[in-house]
């Protein structure tokens, strides 16, 4: 049959970041290829030996339960424990992403009769005792290696199984198995036939078919193939995808994307925008045109550019550079005279971000799969750090260009804060960048407000009147300031923001009045039991789910 | 030659008893550019001979190619008044030489938003009508503009050539026709007057009418007749001029005065007017166009013409035109009209104070206005912008009421929004220049005091469109313009080349600096929208895009209606929602509010700065509200400002007043971006019956409620049997007999249905009133044409909105396809939301 190419509208793009997706997983050996994983975990352990890793002596990790954040700042403050190049116990995470977490039992016992086999054969292994973690429930996003928890349990190393966003994890040797999902090449085959120039993109799941289908489709389909490099350092795994340059592509070459409803399609709608994209979902076999999501982006750009006070959400701690990222983040908004936050809140949902309603607009630092955030539902936009900085700039033209991954972007920022080092980029690369500057200055040439002063107000396109640049404090201006702090007669210290004051000034609820009053103490009496959730004296709650609910 | 210098002008600006600031204003095509062009060549800018034909104030190319006028364009003049003429102007004058600032407006309804920002600079108005015509619908809206500006109006009947070439009329008809006209604007100016300003209407004896042909470069007034008569009969001027309008008849065989139409023995007596008036005028018609030539030169000397040689040879039309000039010229009747009989600066702003300021009345800016006090702080008002021939550019166009401006001076300049005390929309700089508008070109004066009009250079960066302008830090802003159109039609544009983005945002600034009205925005899909009055603003608008302001080639979408979402009934149910955390429940219902109250709201009647307690009677006398109701609204919405009521009908619920900003919010978010099609809603009044929050601050915080308040509202609003409203226009459609069934026939394929038809009496015209959903205007001019051969012409102006019959939630129903027809455009699942969506079980 010829595959319908239909155009669809919302609903081909609606993006979660968990996608469910189930798949039957008959042979967990063989779906992960958990002989190779086996093998390469064997070849990592000398370079366990040998590296400076965060993790302290194994037998601290014998209680994972306790270990909490007051663990890593204790961390921190004692000095690193020294290698031992006597390594008795390797602990190794295994994370799975929900969908995947039934096998994870099965994968367990198998890669342990793995471990075992080669135990027998290599000596240096024989010392070792392999002690396998399953990690569940990431507290991101599950295509993104979650270092935090795994150092949690004070693990080795890492093992990720199923759907990945590739992204380089800052500090843990990391191990992938993919999993072979299966897949109807011979259909592929036949909708790829309705595209004869076409560069595939396609999701990690089924790089095992990749070559199988290259051979049945015309020699015009180009691959983006994944490559893996293993770090002759560390003995990591990581994987790139190769994917062409602009100049490279023909305007007419049709990007497919195989893979389930992910993200990935709307990264890529957006990076090759001008091109013709198809998507190809294996599981229902259906193939679709999904609408861009540029110009929705480009709205979002819009509002970004009449923000005044930018949240930062971090959405990662486990992606390279993501320290770096943040840093740069807020020097463009100082650098603008705009006001950040940072906020680090797990997972995000609605709920959480409708908390922070003095915020105008919040920027998330994600891995590039996971930033993309269908903020419709959320009382403030979510923009990504690209977007932010193209907003930030009023004199950047927005050419459909899109970029998601952190050096990409901050090549990008290089070229829009002027004189402001940018963090986590190379000297090299800083100065590549920058040389490319004065293409973009000669574009606006149009601009005739080259010659105005800085506060003269913009033109903003969300509300089609003028805007004013105002200049908001940051904290640390403030605090500067403040030499001595202002006493009232009352004895209350008054710390003064004017930013803060003026939105205290435009609610209608203020908080409980602070005057003291004229009444007398009351004695103390003994208040109630038990968490917010649920106190002792409180009814049981109808919904029992509720309780733990949000 | 241009008889008068820039000195001169300087010079009479100092003296505002002197100065008259004036409007033309009229219906389209009633010829007001034409007549302009009278007084432009009495001033000697432009030959006698081009008058009439050369439109002098219509500076666009396509202005000119299409006849009619896009912008409103101003000019000053000088003008010097004969000693004798002195005496009858009531308000105080210093000496004999007047400036004259002028503005011609646009006629056509799209376009009306020029001529509000042409009013709101001048104090006087001339109103002109075609007496063939008579009073058409853009007559009658400019003209209630100008009254609630407080702008005196005087009025010129124009086309008379063609009621005596084309319609033959008798004197007696023309007479008739003459009265019809003046009623007819009586009628208008006594609807809208305001009592500070006192009797404004029109009357011929007191030579605030003139009559007259543009083309033909001829007008008069009573009082130029009755000063050649008064001399001859030797009575007072005056008193001559009341005889000659109305019921005056003079019995030529007993040389009396009469008020009967009939003498003595029943024989019927020519009126005053036609005998002493229309007579000479209609004897030279007579004689040259039926080439009486031993009878005109009689009549030329007479009548004291005398012609040049080369005039001699002339004939027909272009004889009468010459004669008719010399005869009664235009630019001479005008002129006395509006030095005589318009106000000065210094006259107008003394009562024009009160409605032109915004803050208290007796400070200092106010009374720097009402004395128009060169030498009080500055309050200029920027009306409009101006492009210079600088690409991007403009001019600052606006009257200073009071102190003066002039070059280098540091200034506030105060935004829409500006609030004293605060410093939002407000910016201190310089004027780079000042410069004198004059028609097509500039030129450049040193400062300009109070009563003027004036185009400053080097603010253009810091306002939109409008604003004030001061040099006092206590000042309130001037009152920010009321439009009588609003931009209802919306198009896409989208650049062919994607590099070119940047130079259309750059042209979708200029363009919404350019035009008073227009909008340029994005929308929520990414899309760059400009909002226009009309089909022909929009094309206006986007052919100046396209070719000046942005100068990159650009794709356009079909034309866009705005929708409003609205409930016609009480919801079905109490709905409820909880809050993420389950723990917080809010109860609500919708209800449809009156179109009243929503028309109240939207004028800005009752508006959310009133005084509640104002606000609840007001609510409770007019509206039928309860007062306890009335007492609790919460806020307006969207943008604070809309049509649509949150009311708080709880009673005695803890912790209400905490989650109170929390469900502000979200209603103005919920109002804004309605459930059925992300449209604004409209005329909904949400009822917060009941809320229940968790004991402990931390479970019911925004975060919690907000959520759960917007999905409250979309849930009462689907049970509320919601459905579309639509925007409607009002049509005016004037053509022969032979070419209405053409105009039913298009109207009713349009869903448009007509209200009103009636025949202008004296002519075989007639006038059909209808309404049109704006949905089903695009083409209609064009289809309207074709129709009746050209002979229909329709004016129409945004009316009202009209309720969509059926539920949208109903597969099936039109309102339904609108609704998925919306859905789809802006990219969301055409489906509209089910409600279980947004309601929660208990």
């Amino acid at each position: 049959m010829s595959a319908a190419i239909a155009p669809t509208g919302e609903a081909a793009l609606v993006q979660t970041i968990d996608v469910p997706y189930r798949v039957e997983v008959a042979d967990p050996a063989a779906f992960f290829d958990l002989a190779n994983v086996a093998t390469s975990l064997a070849d990592l352990v000398p370079h366990l030996t040998t590296l400076a890793t965060l993790q302290s002596s194994p037998n601290d990790g014998s209680a994972p339960e306790q270990f909490t954040l007051e663990r890593r700042d204790g961390d921190a403050s004692q000095p690193q424990p020294q290698l031992r190049l006597d390594m008795k116990e390797c602990r190794v995470a295994l994370q799975f992403p929900d969908e995947l977490l039934f096998v994870s039992d099965a994968v367990v016992s198998a890669i342990s009769r793995f471990m075992d086999d080669l135990r027998v054969q290599r000596d240096s292994l024989q010392a070792i005792q392999f002690d396998f973690v399953i990690l569940a429930d990431t507290q991101y996003s599950a295509c993104c290696v979650d270092e935090v928890a795994a150092q949690h349990i004070a693990a080795n190393v890492l093992v990720h199984f199923g759907r990945s966003c590739l992204s380089q994890a800052s500090h843990m040797p990391v191990l992938f198995a993919f999993g072979n999902f299966p897949i109807d090449l011979d259909h592929v085959a036949r909708t790829l036939a309705d595209v004869p120039k076409a560069l595939v993109i396609y999701d990690v799941m089924y790089a095992h078919a990749m070559p199988a289908l290259a051979a049945k489709v015309a020699p015009t389909v180009r691959f983006a193939t994944i490559e893996r490099h293993v770090s002759s350092t560390n003995g990591s795994t990581n994987y790139t995808r190769n994917l062409p340059t602009k100049e490279e592509l023909d305007a007419d070459t049709t990007v497919v994307v195989i893979g389930p409803p992910s993200p990935l399609v709307s990264h890529y709608s957006l990076v090759f925008g001008q091109h013709s994209l198809l998507h190809y979902d294996p599981l229902s076999r259906e193939c679709s045109r999904p609408r861009s999501l540029l110009m929705k982006r480009y709205a979002l750009m819009t509002k970004a550019r009449d923000a005044d006070i930018i949240g930062i959400v971090v959405g990662t701690l486990g992606v390279a550079n993501y320290i770096d990222m943040i840093a740069n983040l807020k020097k463009l908004i100082k650098s603008h005279g705009k006001k950040y936050y940072t906020f680090v809140l797990g997972k995000l949902n609605v709920a959480k971000l409708a908390n922070f309603s003095e915020i105008d607009i919040f920027v998330l630092v994600a891995c590039p799969e996971s930033s993309l955030i269908d903020s419709k539902e959320f009382y403030r936009p979510v923009v990504t750090p690209f977007e932010l900085t193209m907003a930030l700039d009023m004199s950047s033209s927005w050419t459909g260009e899109y970029r998601l991954g952190f050096t990409d972007v901050m090549h990008h920022m290089v070229e829009h804060m002027g004189d402001e080092p940018v963090d986590g980029l190379d000297q090299s690369s800083t100065v590549a960048a920058s040389s490319s500057k004065p293409t973009t200055a000669a574009d606006a040439d149009s601009d005739t407000e080259s010659d105005a002063d800085p506060d003269q107000p913009y033109f903003s396109l969300v509300t089609g009147t003028f805007k004013s640049r105002t200049k908001v404090e940051n904290n640390e201006t403030i605090h500067a300031k403040i030499q001595d702090l202002t006493l009232y007669e009352s004895g209350q210290v008054a710390l003064v923001s004017p930013a803060a004051a003026r939105q205290l000034q435009t609610r209608e609820w203020r908080g409980l009045e602070m005057t003291p009053s004229a009444e007398k103490s009351l004695e103390v009496v003994e208040g109630r039991f038990g968490t917010a959730a649920g106190y002792a004296d409180e009814p049981e709650v109808e919904t029992g789910k509720g309780r733990r609910g949000g | 030659m241009v008889n008068f210098t820039i000195d001169q002008i300087r010079a009479l600006m100092d003296k505002p008893t002197n100065i008259r600031n004036m409007s033309v204003i009229a219906h389209v095509d009633h010829g007001k550019s034409t007549l302009t062009d009278s007084l432009v060549s009495k001033a000697g800018i432009i030959s006698t001979g081009k008058a009439g034909e050369a439109r002098f104030t219509d500076t666009r190319q396509d202005e000119q190619d299409r006849g009619i006028t896009i912008k409103s364009t101003a000019i000053s003049m000088y003008f010097e008044l004969p000693k004798e003429d002195l005496g009858d102007i009531a308000q105080k004058t210093e000496g004999s030489d007047f400036l004259i600032n002028l503005i011609d407006s646009p006629g056509h309804v799209d376009f009306s938003s020029e001529v509000t920002a042409a009013l709101r600079v001048t104090d006087g108005a001339l109103v002109v009508v075609d007496t063939i015509e008579g009073v058409c619908v853009q007559t009658e809206t400019v003209l209630r503009q100008a009254l609630t500006e407080r702008i005196k109006p005087v009025l010129v009947i124009n086309k008379v050539d063609r009621a005596l070439l084309e319609l033959q009329m008798t004197k007696e008809d023309l007479f008739q026709n003459f009265q019809r006209v003046i009623e007819n604007v009586n009628v208008i100016i006594s609807t809208y007057t305001d009592k500070t300003l006192g009797d404004v209407q029109v009357y011929p004896e007191k030579g605030t009418v003139a009559f007259g042909s543009g083309l033909h470069g001829w007008a008069f007034t009573l009082r130029q007749f009755a000063a050649r008569y008064a001399k001859k009969f030797g009575v007072d001027k005056n008193k001559m001029m009341l005889k000659l309008w109305g019921e005056n008849y003079f019995n030529p065989a007993t040389k009396k005065w009469t008020t009967k139409g009939a003498d003595a023995k029943g024989k019927p007596l020519e009126r005053a007017f036609c005998m002493f008036v229309l007579d000479p005028i209609f004897k030279l018609f007579d004689a040259i166009m039926n080439f009486k030539k031993d009878q005109i030169s009689m009549i030329l000397e007479k009548l004291e013409i005398p012609l040049k040689s080369d005039e001699k040879d002339l004939e027909g039309k272009a004889l009468l035109k010459n004669v008719m000039k010399k005869f009664l010229p235009a630019g001479e009747a005008l002129l006395e009209m509006i030095v005589i009989h318009l106000p000065s600066p210094a006259t107008a702003q003394r009562y024009r104070v009160d409605t032109l300021y915004e803050g208290p009345l007796d400070d200092e800016s106010a009374e720097g206005i009402r004395a128009c006090n060169p030498n009080a702080p500055l309050m200029l008002y920027v009306s409009k912008m101006v492009p210079t021939s600088d690409k991007g550019r403009f001019y600052a166009f606006g009257r200073v009421f009071s102190g003066t401006v002039r070059s280098g001076l540091k200034v506030r300049i105060q935004g829409p929004n500006y609030q004293p005390g605060k410093k939002e929309d407000l910016f201190v700089k310089s004027i780079q220049r000042t410069v004198l508008m004059m028609g097509r070109y500039v030129e450049a004066i040193d400062d300009c005091p109070a009563g003027n009009i004036v185009g400053l250079v080097g603010v253009d960066q810091f306002l939109l469109k409008s604003g004030t302008i001061s040099t006092s830090e206590t000042a309130h802003n001037l009152k920010v313009m009321k439009f009588s159109v609003s931009p209802v039609v919306r198009v896409a544009v989208e650049v062919k080349n994607a590099n070119d983005l940047p130079k259309l945002v750059e042209g979708l600034k200029r363009l919404s600096k350019s035009d008073p009205c227009v909008q340029c925005f994005t929308s929520d899909s990414g899309e760059h929208i400009v909002a226009g009055a009309g089909e022909l603003h929009l094309e206006i608008c986007l052919k100046d895009l396209e070719e000046d302001h942005a100068q990159v080639p650009l794709k356009t979408g079909d034309p866009v209606v705005q929708y409003r979402e609205t409930v016609t009934a009480q919801s079905s149910m109490t709905c409820l929602s909880k809050s993420p955390n389950k723990h917080n429940r809010i109860f609500m219902t919708a209800e449809p509010i009156s179109e009243e109250l929503s028309a109240d709201i939207e004028s800005g009647k009752i508006n959310p700065r009133d005084d509640f307690k104002v606000r609840a009677r007001m609510l409770a006398e007019e509206h039928g509200w309860d007062v306890t109701d009335a007492r609790k609204i919460w806020c307006f919405g969207p943008d604070t400002t809309g049509p649509n009521l949150l009311v708080d009908m709880t009673k005695g619920v803890q912790y209400l007043n905490e989650i109170k900003d929390s469900c502000v919010a979200a209603f103005q978010w919920a109002t804004k971006e309605g459930v059925l099609c992300e449209e604004h809603m409209r005329s909904i009044r949400f009822n917060v019956l009941d809320v229940t929050l968790h004991a402990d601050a931390i479970h019911r915080g925004g975060g919690q409620i907000m959520p759960t308040c917007r999905r409250v509202c979309y849930a009462s609003v689907l049970t509320a049997t919601p459905t579309l409203q639509e925007p409607v226009f009002l049509a005016e459609v004037q053509c022969p007999e032979s070419a209405m069934g053409g105009i039913y026939g298009v109207l009713n394929r349009r869903r448009g249905h007509v209200f009103a038809e009636e025949q202008r009496p004296g002519t075989p015209l007639y006038s059909v009133k209808a309404y049109i959903p704006v949905a089903d205007s695009f083409g209609f001019t064009t289809d309207l044409r074709a129709a009746t051969g050209g002979q229909a012409f329709p004016q129409m102006v945004f009316s009202h909105w009209q309720v969509m019959q059926g539920d949208a939630t109903q597969a099936g129903t039109k309102v339904n396809d609108v609704v998925k027809a919306t859905r789809k455009r802006k990219g969301l699942s055409e489906e509209v939301p089910a409600l279980d969506r947004y309601y929660d079980k208990l």
